[in-house]
């Protein structure tokens, strides 16, 4: 017995010590999370132009700290009392006439690095003298040391010195792949690449040792595991400490240590706005920090008395993630810091529609329902059958703001007085091309006849739809004929129709064109949302242009902006197909569920999202607002030219060299057209509400009729039948 | 004392049933009381409906057409599975080196659902290698899995992959038989066909007992193949009482979703215990 006990003992020992052995070896960095009371409180800095757009990281020019400005050659600098940002001319960058650099990689004292819209890399000396810089074509980052040494990498994984006086290049070290992070530090450039975080000792000329803190922590944001462009940027404290923005907030960490403190919650703060783009970070001497982002200068000061701990939970439930939504949630969450916001998207991960349903079905079993339910692509009659949702119109003190609301939009789901859902936004199907043309049209087979006209006539390789994907003839015509096909019971000869209309659009935009589907505008955008962008297109080719306007600002200044193609022809635009059609898509809507656990913050929140203030300030894509004082805002825009723009497009010939450039001021508005829009939108009466799982089945079946083993006929019978199984369930 | 023994050595299995009751109870009778709750009250707010959602079900075109399609395909499955592999057993039983077969008909229960699908979509897709045979002699291309041919595909699929385990069951049934009482029958003057209907046979009624149930519950399995390959809503002569249970799981119609569990067990219930009691009489 006594030796089973002392082997028992031994093992026992032997384990124990190899646990503690283990430990030691490497201890994991700890994420000091933020404290209950006091924190760095956000604010934007007043800036006369608005945005900030694409500038340079903060620089040190003549004791002005600030960001340049490539287009206006201007440092916009903090002011002393770092509340707004003034702007002073550089001119040495003004004096080489500079006007077509498209992005300041790096700038100070002792000069510029840039890139010109030729996409060619050039520096500019303090003396004034320019040189292209060679071995730098695929730059990604630029910094100066404080010496005024300059250190550039780029997209091959190359690091390289580069002569600032004859633009001549070094390497000086390979990193491993792309980086997410690359900045200079005392006489450490600091860089995190696919191997993970390094430091390099410009001095020495060697790589030194990452703290191990900082290798966990900055490793985790390799290029490879981001979903989105520049990840991280790390600046100097005023004492032995370094600061580091992400997506996730900013933290702080002290040289040597091995905690990283959370100083700011991205979840709560223009770092996690995934509308935004955070361009460098900046410590001022009264330890206040700086972040510039591409929609302005934001100012981080501590203040003790700051609540940082959530009072109460907002549960927030979404079907897909969306853009609109996480600005209104950090927006939300930056106003209302007792609040924790937790936002459940559905489909995550690759969840397909059916998981994400089984997911919330089993919350809501397990006493779990999430509090507010952005309802856009769920079957909301089946929600409101089951009495899900809360009547809204019973607290309608709530949330209903003091200004007016388009309610004919707003209200679209009315249930005689019952309201059980709002929408947030709009967006408006549209039709555009050559204005001869553009009378012709007033259904989707129509569409579909000039399509097949236009490839039998013209260049068989250009794009004729302008498509991103091989499926959107489907996926854009739903917008147009949802209504025809699923408004009441579904009906087989319309859907035929339609399926039909779908495949010759298909055949006759891909018939021996290799353009097709190559895309020229920002892949964050959703296909069907891209109207605008096709619009513009039709000015240079034969384009046809589908899907949905989304804002004032953006797409209909470009759209009244347009009026004549290259080609010499009128272009036109209509909203909606067809003459009479007042056809609209609810976007953001909102319900609140009845087993609410927090439905107060659940009305904030709806409040929140209908206010003036947000609703002027969504994103690009985002619908137009549906509060009229917003929208008001917005079209007074056309006072000044501050709104305005020129643009270009370049044309190519036969040859696919470019043979011409076309120049265009799109100036907002004028009050005609304002007055046009804004009756016509207050005219819509055509809610087209696209609910995911039809969409599905749908697209389903035109994806085979598209690909040739179906024929419309029969994708037309698949779809009845599975909706008829549907609609008997 | 000698009592207290006795009952001692009465009750000492129980310590050995308890776990596998206690999991039978929790995960099983459980939930099924709470479905049976359920079956009374609305989905999500839980309120008292009496027998409304009972009326829905019985009322409900597509409880309907599952019903009938999963009875079909029971009826079809059980039958065909059942006769082939007992003949394919009978054959085998006969084979010397019987071991290395028996493994190898266990194959088909290892293939993963997800690899079976994706042969079933390469043999029978729209453009699989059966219709590409079809059309390369000059036929039309023939919808499988959106036709009423599904049904066939999904019977053929069912019966593949159940028949190795059921002629594993028949072969220990049938080497279970005493050959001595075989032999006997044969130095009497018995033929094969007389030794298989009137010895073998009979002998092997309890195992055709729990052949059949077991095909019967595997016969509910046979879903995940049809959903992975026609999703939710497939050509409805298969759409079976799972897909039904399904939809109405992600359209949050619990309420409908738990009347017709019950009705189904009930009825599943029933059938069991009538096939017990049927058998029962023919072993008296």
């Amino acid at each position: 017995m006594k030796m089973i006990m002392k082997i028992t003992a031994f093992i026992a020992a032997l384990v124990m010590s190899a646990s503690a052995v283990s430990c030691s070896s490497s201890k994991p960095a700890e994420i000091k999370q933020l404290s209950a009371k006091g924190g760095y409180a956000e604010k934007k800095l007043e800036f006369a132009y608005g945005d900030l757009g694409p500038a340079s990281e903060f620089t040190d020019i003549g004791g002005k700290v600030g960001a340049v400005l490539p287009f206006t050659d201007e440092l916009c600098y903090i002011s002393k009392d770092g509340t707004r940002i003034f702007r002073d001319v550089l001119p040495d960058l003004d004096e080489v006439n500079n006007d077509d650099i498209a992005t300041i990689f790096a700038a100070s004292e002792y000069g510029y690095l840039y890139w010109k819209m030729n996409r060619n890399v050039w520096v500019l000396s303090s003396d004034g003298t320019e040189n292209q810089v060679s071995g730098l074509e695929n730059i990604m980052y630029a910094e100066f040391s404080e010496d005024g040494r300059l250190f550039a990498c780029n997209s091959n994984g190359d690091i390289l010195e580069v002569d600032i006086s004859t633009g001549d290049t070094q390497k000086i070290t390979s990193g491993n792949g792309v980086f997410s992070a690359f900045d200079i530090i005392g006489s450490n450039i600091i860089y995190i690449d696919d191997d993970g975080a390094h430091f390099y000792d410009i001095d020495s000329g060697r790589e030194t040792e990452v703290p191990d803190a900082l290798k966990d922590f900055l490793g985790s944001y390799r290029h490879e595991r981001l979903t989105s462009g520049i990840a991280v940027d790390i600046c100097r404290g005023n004492d032995d400490d370094i600061y580091i923005g992400c997506s996730d907030g900013l933290y702080r960490y002290v040289m040597g240590g091995n905690i990283i403190e959370q100083l700011i919650d991205g979840f709560v703060s223009r770092f996690g706005d995934p509308s935004d783009e955070m361009i460098s970070l900046y410590c001022g001497e009264d330890g206040t920090l700086y972040a510039a982002f591409v929609s302005g200068i934001y100012s981080y000061r501590f203040d003790p008395e700051l609540e940082t701990a959530a009072a109460s939970e907002l549960k927030i439930y979404t079907l897909e993630k969306n853009n609109t939504l996480s600005k209104l949630i950090s927006g939300f969450a930056s106003e209302n810091r007792g609040v924790k916001v937790d936002l459940q998207v559905g489909m995550k991960e690759g969840m397909t529609y059916s998981d994400a349903m089984k997911e919330l079905t089993t919350q809501i079993l397990s006493g779990n329902a999430p509090d507010l339910m952005i309802l856009d692509g769920l079957d909301i009659e089946n929600l409101i059958d089951k009495n899900m949702l809360i009547d809204l119109s019973e607290n309608s003190e709530k949330w209903l703001p003091e200004n007016d609301l388009l309610s004919n939009v707003v209200n679209w789901n009315d249930h005689d007085g019952k309201l059980c859902s709002v929408a947030c936004r709009f967006r408006l199907p549209a039709v555009g091309a050559e204005e001869d043309e553009l009378k012709k049209i007033s259904s989707y087979a129509d569409i579909a006849d000039l399509c097949e006209e236009y490839r039998e006539k013209y260049d068989p390789m250009d794009t004729i739809m302008g498509y991103y994907d091989v499926n959107d003839s489907v996926r854009i015509g739903l917008i147009y004929e949802w209504n025809r096909l699923f408004g009441s019971s579904p009906d087989k000869e319309a859907l035929t129709e339609f399926f039909d209309s779908c495949k010759r659009i298909h055949d006759a935009e891909y018939a021996n064109n290799t353009e097709a589907s190559v895309t020229y505008w920002s892949p964050d955008v959703t296909s069907e949302n891209a109207f605008s962008a096709r619009f513009w297109g039709a000015l240079g080719y034969k384009v046809i242009a589908t899907g949905a306007v989304n804002d004032i600002s953006r797409d209909m200044s470009l759209l009244t902006s347009v009026d004549e193609s290259v080609l010499g022809k009128k272009l036109s635009y209509r909203l909606g197909i067809s003459e009479d059609s007042r056809s609209f898509l609810p976007v953001c809507n909102i319900g609140i569920t009845q087993s609410a656990k927090n439905a107060d913050d659940a009305y904030s929140f709806l409040a929140y999202a209908l206010k003036d203030k947000t609703q002027e300030n969504g994103n690009d894509y985002d619908g137009f607002p549906v509060n009229v004082k917003a929208l008001k805002k917005i079209y007074s825009r056309n006072v000044n030219d501050e709104y305005d723009y020129t643009t270009s497009l370049d044309v190519y010939g036969d040859d696919g060299k470019v043979k011409d450039t076309v120049e265009l001021d799109i100036r907002s508005m004028d009050n005609a057209e304002v007055k046009a829009f804004d009756d016509y939108i207050k005219s819509l009466d055509e809610p087209v509400y696209i609910e995911y799982a039809v969409r599905e089945i749908a697209e389903s079946a035109g994806e085979k009729c598209l690909s040739g083993t179906e024929t419309a006929e029969q994708a037309a019978e698949e779809t009845m039948k599975q909706l008829e199984l549907r609609m008997k369930e | 004392m000698i009592n207290r023994y006795a009952i001692k050595r009465k009750y000492r299995y129980l310590p050995f049933l308890l776990p596998s009751a206690a999991g039978v109870a929790v995960f099983t009778f459980l939930p099924f009381a709470d479905s049976v709750r359920r079956s009374f009250c609305t989905a999500v707010t839980g309120d008292l409906v009496g027998v409304n959602n009972y009326k829905a079900v019985f009322g409900n075109e597509a409880f309907g057409l599952a019903v009938k399609n999963t009875a079909v395909f029971t009826a079809v499955c059980i039958p065909l599975l059942i006769g082939i592999s007992f003949f394919i057993a009978y054959g085998l039983s006969r084979v010397k080196h019987i071991r290395l077969i028996k493994s190898v008909l266990l194959f088909p229960m290892a293939v993963p659902t997800a690899a079976l699908v994706l042969i079933w979509q390469i043999l029978f897709g729209d453009s699989g290698w059966i219709n590409h045979i079809i059309t390369s002699h000059g036929h039309g291309a023939v919808s499988f899995l959106g036709s009423s041919k599904a049904f066939w595909v999904l019977v053929g699929s069912y019966i593949w992959k159940n028949l190795g385990y059921t002629v594993l069951l028949w072969l220990t049934g049938i080497m279970g038989v005493s050959t001595s009482v075989i032999d006997a029958a044969k130095v009497d003057g018995a033929n094969e066909r007389q030794v298989l209907f009137r010895i073998i046979l009979p002998e092997l009624k309890p195992a055709l007992y729990t052949i059949t149930i077991i095909s019967f519950l595997n016969s509910f399995k046979v879903f995940r193949e049809a959903y992975l390959v026609a999703g939710a809503y497939p050509h409805k002569s298969i759409y079976l009482l799972q897909h039904l249970f399904n939809n109405w799981f992600v359209n949050m119609d619990l309420d409908k979703m738990a009347a017709a569990a019950v009705v189904v067990f009930s009825v599943i219930f029933a059938a069991a215990v009538l096939l017990q009691r049927v058998w029962d009489r023919k072993e008296v």
